[in-house]
């Protein structure tokens, strides 16, 4: 099995954790574990703007109008 | 025009093969075209389920305006609609929180007259709230994203939960894939220090992405953020810092529109 079945495995059954692994899953694991933290990651996926450039239908660009 | 193309976005959640509902692996399984902006451990587990899956990461680069490389994934992802391929994108998380690709990408195949939609998905501040044991109905909970909150003039409710996502951006004018460093975390602590005491204690929070990690939550005060140890995947939390006032005035209206109304139906009940 892979490293990620393995952690496929591990995150689909809340039963399981690493130490129920046999010892070559562990060590597979491990291994490939230790090569993540070389992989480059952008997480973020938002941008606010100091001036905004939004036109978003769903923001009033206006107070709401006060009652007469 | 054939608008045969579709595009949907999904969400596997936040931990790999804890959090990707049926329905999100039914999406990427049938699609002609999958495409992901996750952690690439992520994107290798999703290309499991379907070999035509690509990466949308490289598209970012170090100085790069991130407004281009969201243009970018936005044309890639309509490009292939426009092919009439069943698109799928699946982002990490859910697909419609703090990610403005898929929101944009879907309000423009649906102007081009293509099915286009989004499906939930379980994302980091579902993560946040039972890590950390918050119910945000408890005190009220008001989010922010970091640098928004500094760039605008907005009102902080000091006896609610505040979270600012994107912490690692905070104060961030280049609009690169850059950490902001301690002097922008500085300013914001300034700004925070009009409705907070320098020791209040805030914490930093990480959601995990394997299901063989913890989630990271640092405690610490206020004044000792900026030399805090940020990620780009860091969020703040602010536990209330006053309590919450009673409003007497909208209490008392309603007590006595309950007092009317409780009366009526008493009236009723009783024949009279």
């Amino acid at each position: 099995m892979g490293a990620i079945s393995l952690l496929e495995k591990l995150g689909t059954d809340p039963s399981q954790n690493i130490d129920d692994l046999t010892p070559a899953e562990r060590a597979e694991l491990e291994q490939y574990l230790a090569t993540l933290a070389q992989e480059k990651n952008n997480p973020t996926l938002s941008i606010n703007e100091p001036t905004d450039p939004d036109d978003d239908d769903n923001v009033p660009s206006e107070e709401p109008p006060k009652d007469a | 025009m054939n608008n045969k193309g579709s595009l949907v976005c999904v969400g596997p959640g936040m931990i790999l093969g804890a959090h990707m509902t049926e329905r999100c692996k039914n999406h990427i399984q049938q699609a002609d075209v999958v495409f992901t902006s996750c952690h690439p451990v992520i994107e290798k587990w999703l290309a499991t389920f379907n070999p035509r899956t690509y990466s949308l990461q490289h598209l970012y680069a170090d100085n790069k305006d991130r407004r281009n490389t969201y243009c970018q994934m936005q044309d890639a992802l309509l490009e292939e609609v426009r092919n009439n391929k069943k698109v799928v994108g699946v982002f990490y998380g859910h697909p419609g929180v703090f990610a403005q690709v898929p929101h944009y990408s879907i309000r423009q195949a649906q102007e081009e007259g293509y099915q286009a939609w989004m499906e939930p998905g379980i994302s980091a501040d579902a993560c946040l709230y039972a890590d950390m044991g918050i119910d945000p109905g408890a005190y009220g909970c008001q989010q922010f994203e970091a640098s928004q909150f500094m760039f605008y003039q907005r009102q902080l409710d000091p006896s609610a939960y505040v979270i600012l996502w994107q912490l690692g951006h905070a104060g961030d004018l280049s609009l690169t894939p850059r950490l902001t460093g301690a002097p922008e975390r500085q300013v914001l602590v300034d700004m925070l220090h009009e409705y907070y005491a320098p020791s209040h204690k805030v914490a930093i929070y990480e959601s995990p992405f394997l299901p063989t990690q913890q989630p990271r939550i640092i405690w610490q005060r206020l004044d000792e953020l900026p030399e805090a140890d940020i990620s780009l995947i860091s969020t703040l939390v602010i536990p209330p810092g006053r309590r919450l006032i009673p409003n007497d005035e909208i209490v008392t209206r309603l007590k006595s529109i309950y007092a009317a109304t409780h009366d009526k139906n008493t009236n009723k009940a009783s024949g009279l």
